[in-house]
């Protein structure tokens, strides 16, 4: 059984990525934090019990099935909102995005025009994240980003080894595919990359 | 390392440093939803697992085993109550205590005439 002192030391690990990857995946920053927040919950929860060693699987579980009760509301949700506006009843809770609000603080430890390179690099990166299919974003994400072992992996997405190999290779390959049409070569992201 | 790998591994070095962007609200609501996680967990923890689930897990490698014997049970337990009910068990055990007494069957035929007999 892992103790709180382990949780913590997991969660505080793991909590970035989750919201980042959850954020890709359903692309509005408040409904990514309520999920990552309902999958800490759910395994404080329900998996205390486990060792600390079953974890990140537990918590990729989790926080996969979190996403796909998200979007079964939102399909939901969805269908109620197209009733409601056919019937001439404006939805008031939309509120109009300001792309202000999403640009992050810059970190002035570089200089600027590095700085500002890197923060157009990672822009484009994570669009291009954000718009694989969903199933090679998330093989991706669990392979690369949370080291995740192919078996591992194809039992958190419940699909052979087999397909967790092909969503990756897929992935990589869309990705390389994205970049290049900003200009960026393997060897442009490993110079960009070494930095950090 | 394939070239593959290679390619992921730089585009995961940008995305771990766009974990280190996050806004200081998010990090924040980061924070404070791992402290409301970490307090369940610390109520889970003095609270127990619980004697139910303590159980469960004593016996979860006898599972088959253990619903095998309840059905038996169930299933001896029925044909106990039915024969109970219609009474079919207390004839079946009238006949057996008649057929091994000591006294001939005829003696309880017509026990109210000897009688008789005997007072005349």
């Amino acid at each position: 059984m892992a103790s709180t002192q382990e949780l913590s030391q997991f969660l505080a690990q793991v909590e970035r990525r989750a919201f980042k990857q959850t954020a890709y995946a359903v692309r509005d920053d408040h409904a990514a934090m309520d999920i990552v927040q309902d999958a800490m919950l759910k395994l404080a929860e329900k998996y205390a019990s486990r060792p600390v060693e079953e974890y990140p699987m537990l918590f990729q579980r989790i926080l996969q099935n979190t996403m796909k009760d998200y979007w079964r509301r939102q399909k939901i949700r969805g269908v109620w909102t197209t009733l409601l506006s056919s019937l001439g009843v404006s939805n008031d809770s939309d509120e109009e995005h300001d792309p202000l609000e999403s640009m992050v603080a810059e970190n002035d430890s570089d200089e600027p025009e590095v700085q500002y390179e890197r923060q157009q690099t990672i822009t484009i990166i994570e669009d291009a994240i954000k718009n694989l299919p969903t199933r090679q974003r998330e093989a991706f994400i669990m392979r690369y980003w949370e080291e995740m072992d192919v078996a591992e992996t194809a039992a958190v997405m419940g699909c052979s080894e087999g397909s967790v190999k092909t969503h990756c290779s897929r992935a990589v390959h869309a990705l390389a595919i994205a970049l290049e049409k900003y200009g960026f070569s393997k060897q442009v992201l490993e110079k960009a990359g070494g930095g950090q | 390392m394939t070239h593959e790998q290679q390619f992921a591994q730089e585009v995961v070095q940008y995305l771990d440093a766009s974990t280190q962007q996050l806004t200081p609200e998010t990090a924040s609501g980061l924070q404070q939803a791992r402290q409301r996680a970490l307090a369940a967990h610390g109520q889970h923890v003095q609270a127990g697992p619980g004697v139910l689930a303590l159980l469960a897990n004593r016996f979860l490698p006898y599972q088959r085993g253990l619903s095998l014997a309840a059905l038996a049970g169930a299933v001896f337990f029925t044909f106990i109550l039915t024969q109970e009910l219609t009474g079919h068990g207390n004839t079946e055990r009238g006949d057996a205590f008649l057929l091994a007494s000591e006294l001939p069957p005829e003696a309880y035929l017509d026990r109210g005439f000897y009688s008789w007999l005997e007072q005349r």
